[in-house]
Parts: structure tokens; sequence; C-alpha cells
């Protein structure tokens, strides 16, 4: 009867899973953000050549999250990790303009993408604190985004303080439970 | 057509960055970090000019991108200008003028946290600068536009359609027209630094510290124009002489002729990537004094598929085991233990490489899951060692493949690297494997021909371009 009970609750507690990729292009921030959602702490990192995965639990929704690296040529990886996943985290660094036309058509290629279609779009405009940083209203123009079909939603971010990270999650988490 | 030609122009001009890139890295001074004298750097912050270690490559990035742009100079494409700014400092120049007030009993940190301090204290609040130092404007190299010009006249050249005009002397007689073809192709030089003054086409050595007033600035025009400057300082450091232009215009015909000549398949009216490789091979089998006079055994592209291979075999076992394992218990090979010996990853690499092949054949993954238990090993072994032409192939890409699967389950510091192999691996074994394992064959598999596309296959000079085509 125990054992029943228990795994009764286990059934109900256990969270919903939920693979979220995480891409952007290089020095966006997505291991400092994956790392701080984790640990809840400022890791020092290096480039990322290859992929990180961690799995954050939040609001009940277990978050497998695959940060795959965003160097120019390791870019056309990122298809390979398409598959089976729910969510999109595509993190973007405000402090540099000049390369958000860059960012943009990464992005615009990921969501026009088959695997990817039912995948709500969570854009992090990250590193805010820093001097040339553009609001996320620019971002939303500059990514062109207001004219995509898809499900997205603009968080400005700081991943050193986490300014912002759980509201996004929010986001995800509210999007991925309908 | 125009978008051809323009992809054409593209892969010449990132061929002719990353040449460039390789032949700065041979610098003596550029061996080593700038920040903190690690050994071989691969990356590089392109606006102040300086090749940078991985480790420090990550705190250049945290200074963000006003104070630094960091880029890896084997991952990432450049332009002419980005190439052209590191040229113009250099690790030497840039110790010079970042730490001119560097206390001399100061003894560079290796710690994380204050290897991070100095680097700020360095970069950010510009502590160390030397005062009278005024950047120089950003360089703006027009090469790319000569080498546009360059192909489209080539092009034009070859309409007319000689298909096979008789062998020409060029490449056996004179050597040093041969060099100067090669240089207008695809390598320019710049060893050491003074080989940089020349090619800025700087007669005045001090020039550089002054830098940037050349008066059109535009020190690539002038590479390109300038009179004869291959000193020996550059020709005597195995690299290939500066083109001389009057030379260029001589060696024209002997030009064509020696194009045509290394083309196999003849006749292709576009320079593309595997008539230039096909150009390389050839001219190392059959004209040796070029060769001789890369110095280094197999050209200059030699280095870097062996930094590939290096660099998978630098990976402690532990990062291994963060990407790799679960791909292989997931298909429950017995490798496990051959992972983590330097020398077998490269049979591990290439079964997977194996594996992809016979999944995309088959065209589903059923049955590649469904032999699991099976010791691919023996199969895949048996495949390569028959002559098959694919298997030399492959045995190029799970060489390039190790190298990124090396790199890449590389976490995000040796601090975290014990953590990210115990909750990420440990996850990944866990939660549905083999997902987890079969996108990851497949992501190497994909790299391969990936890095083919960027990497000539310098390391087997064997290789016969046909497999190319």
């Amino acid at each position: 009867m125990g054992l029943l009970i228990s795994r009764f609750l286990a059934l109900v507690q256990s969270s919903q899973p939920c693979r979220v990729l995480m891409l952007g292009l290089d020095n966006a921030g997505k291991t400092t953000v994956l790392y701080k959602l984790k640990l809840g702490e400022v890791v020092s990192t290096i480039p990322t050549i290859g992929f990180n995965v961690e799995t954050v639990e939040y609001k009940n929704i277990s978050f497998t999250v695959w940060d795959v690296g965003g160097q120019e040529k390791i870019r056309p990886l990122w298809r390979h990790y398409y598959q089976n996943t729910s969510a999109i985290i595509f993190v973007v660094d405000s402090n540099d303009p000049v390369r958000l036309a860059e960012a943009r058509e990464e992005l615009h290629y990921l969501v026009n993408s088959e695997d990817l279609r039912d995948c709500p779009l969570l854009v992090l405009a990250n590193k805010q604190d820093l001097p040339n940083a553009v609001t996320i209203n620019k971002m939303s123009d500059e990514l062109q985004l207001r004219d995509q079909a898809k499900n997205w939603y603009v968080q400005a971010t700081n991943a050193i303080t986490s300014e912002g990270l759980y509201e996004g999650l929010d986001w995800l988490a509210r999007e991925v439970a309908k | 057509m125009s978008t051809l030609s323009e992809r054409e122009k593209n892969k010449a001009v990132q061929e002719k960055c990353q040449s460039i890139l390789t032949e700065l890295l041979k610098d003596e001074d550029n061996k080593y970090c700038v920040d903190c004298d690690a050994k071989s750097p691969r990356w590089a912050s392109w606006n102040l000019g300086i090749f940078l270690c991985i480790r420090c490559a990550g705190i250049h990035r945290n200074l963000g991108v006003h104070i630094s742009r960091v880029k890896s100079v084997n991952l990432d494409t450049w332009t002419p200008q980005q190439v052209a700014c590191i040229q113009q400092m250099g690790n030497s120049r840039a110790r010079a003028v970042y730490e001119a007030n560097l206390p001399d009993s100061f003894r560079r940190p290796q710690m994380d946290s204050a290897l991070e301090q100095f680097v700020r204290a360095k970069y950010e609040a510009k502590k160390y600068i030397a005062r009278e130092w005024v950047p120089p404007p950003m360089p703006n190299p027009t090469w790319d536009l000569e080498m546009e010009k360059h192909i489209k006249k080539k092009k034009e050249k070859k309409a007319p359609g000689s298909k096979n005009t008789s062998p020409s002397p060029a490449a056996t007689t004179s050597a040093p027209s041969t060099a100067s073809i090669t240089t207008t192709t695809t390598i320019p030089a710049s060893n050491t630094s003074s080989g940089t003054l020349d090619l800025l086409g700087l007669d005045v050595p001090t020039a550089i510290s002054t830098n940037g007033d050349t008066s059109n600035g535009d020190p690539f025009g002038e590479f390109l124009a300038a009179p004869a400057m291959g000193t020996s300082s550059i020709s005597s450091t195995g690299n290939i002489a500066a083109t001389p232009a009057a030379a260029q215009e001589s060696t024209k015909n002997e030009e064509e002729n020696f194009f045509n000549q290394k083309l196999p398949e003849g006749g292709s009216d576009k320079m593309s990537k595997d008539s230039i490789l096909a150009l390389f091979s050839q001219n190392q089998t059959a004209a040796p004094p070029p060769a001789a006079m890369y110095g280094v055994p197999g050209g200059v592209y030699l280095g870097q598929p062996s930094q590939v291979v290096q660099n998978g075999g630098v990976v402690p076992q532990g990062n291994m085991m963060h990407g790799v394992p679960s791909s292989t218990a997931a298909t429950g090979i017995p490798q496990g233990g051959m992972m983590q010996q330097g020398t077998m990853q490269n049979a591990a690499m290439l079964q997977q490489q194996q594996m992809f092949m016979s999944q995309a054949v088959g065209g589903m993954a059923a049955p590649f899951f469904a032999n699991g238990g099976v010791p691919q090993g023996v199969p895949t072994s048996i495949q390569l060692s028959a002559a098959n032409p694919f298997a030399q192939m492959q045995n190029q890409m799970a060489g390039m493949n190790l190298g990124v699967m090396g790199g890449g389950s590389n976490p995000v510091s040796p601090g975290q690297n014990m953590m990210g192999m115990g909750v990420g691996g440990g996850m990944m074994a866990g939660m549905s494997p083999m997902a987890a394992g079969m996108q990851h064959q497949q992501a190497a598999a994909a790299v391969a021909p990936n890095l083919m596309a960027t990497r000539p296959p310098g390391a087997s000079n064997t290789l016969n371009t046909n497999l190319w085509h």
C-alpha cells in the first residue's frame, strides 16, 4: 500500500521533462546563463567548443538545457540538436549591436527549420549592464521578430546578476505547460 | 553566376585570412599567449591585435566587446580587416604597449581569478599602458578586392579554353616564379615582425610604431603593388617571398600554364577549393623546390591538422567522459576504455563515422540501435583495411572529428570539468541516452564535411585529390 502511495506521489510530483536548446552567437553568454541557472553562481567560462548540458528544475518542469557552442564554423552543428526540442532559448549579446544582423540571420534560419516549428522562442537580450546595450524594443526590431509567426518573447537579462533569467523561464514554463 | 563567383571570392579570401593567421602564429612572439604565456594560442582578440589561449579568451570575453573582440583562429571566419588589425599589432607590440609600465618584478598570475584581475587591469583599466601610445586607425586592406580582380582575370584568360597545354616548365625550372604564383593565389607571407613591416609596404622599419599613417591608409594595396620586397629575412625563414608586381606581370604566362598543368580535371574554369588543393598536392610531389621553400615538409597546411589532433590529445580524460561515452553507452559498444587512450580515440571516432555512414545509407536509425550489443569495431576495421577509396576519406574525416569532439567535450573550466562530468555526463547517461548518443554522433559526423571544407588535407600528402571532387 505504502509502495502504491509513494509510486502515485512520484507520478504526480515528477516534473514534466522539457528539452530546451540554447543557442546564439559566440560570446552571447549561453554558458554563463546555463550555469547561473544550474548553480546560481557565476562560473568562469571558456569558449564552448561542443556543448554543455544541464537539467534545471523550475516550476515543476525539468528543463534539460543544451548549450551549444556558437563559433561560426561550428554553428552548422546546431541542427543536429534540433530533434525532440520543445523550446528554444536564443541568447544575444545586447552590448554588440554590430553583430545583431548576424544574430538575426542565425535566428531566422533556426525558426524556419521544420524540426523547431512548434517550439516557443525565448530571446534573452543578455549583458544589459554593459555600456552599449540595446533595449529589448530595439532588439525585437533588429531581430525582426515582430513578423514572425512563432511564439516568441524577448527578455532583458544580465546573466551575472541573474536579472531576468527566471522571468524568462517563467514565460517558457507557461508556454511549455500549454 | 555572380553568387557563385561571390562565394568563390569569399572562399579565397577566407583561405588567405587563414593562411595569414597561420603565418602570424609561427612568429616567435605569437607562440605564447600574450597574457599568461600559455603555449600555442589558438584564439585572438582582433581589435586588440593579440593572440590568446582559450582560458584568456574566456576572460577577455568577460570584458565585453567594447574592450575586446575575441575570435577563434580556426573556428571563426575572419575578415581581411580583422586580420590586418592583428598584423598591425601582434603579441610583442601589444606587450610593449599594454605592459609598458608593468613592474620588472611582475610575475604573470596563473590562477584563474588573479589572471582575470590582471587582464582587467591591463585592458579595462589600462593600468600599465604606454602613455604616449595612440591607437592607430583601423587598417583597411583591399587585397580581397585585388584577389577578386585576380580571379576574374584568370577566368577571362581561361575562357578561351586551352584545355591541355603541355606541361610547362614553370614548376621545375624557376622555383621563385612558382613561389610567387602561389603567393598570389593563396599564401601571403608574414612571418617575423619585420616581415609584417615589409608586407605592409612600409620601407622604414620605425614606421610601424607610428603606424597607420601610410598615405592612402591602404597597406595591402601597397603590399600587392610594392616593388620587390622579398627581403632575405622573409625568404630565409622558409616563407614565400612577397610578390613583386613586376614579376607578377612577367610570370602571367607561366602562371597560366602552371594552373592548367596543375588541375587534374583540366579546363575547370573556376578557382575552386579543389583546384587549389590539387595545386598543392601536385606541387609537393612534382616540384620539390617549392615544397622545400615552405620549410615544413608537406607544406604550410601541415600545421593545422596536426593541431587538430593535438587538441584531441590534450583533452583530459574526464572531458572525454563528459561528451562521448554516453553515446558509446547508448550503442552498447565496448569502447569506454578505449576512448580514454589517446591513441585509440581515432579508432573510436572512425567507428562513429562508420556508423553514421551506415545509418545514412540505411536511411533509418532502428537497425543502427538494434545491433547495439554487437562489437562493431571489427567490421569497421575490416572495411577500412579494404582498399576502398572511402576509407581514406573517412580516416581524414575521423581525424577532423577528433579535433572538434576532443575540444568539443570541453566544459567550462578545469574546475567545472568535474562537475560537468558528474552532473552532465551522469544525466545524459540516465536520460534518454539513445537520443543523446545518437545526436552526438551525428554531430560528430557532420563536423567532418564542415571542417573538410575549411581545412585542406595537409595531413595526408598521399591523399588522392580526386577523392575530394
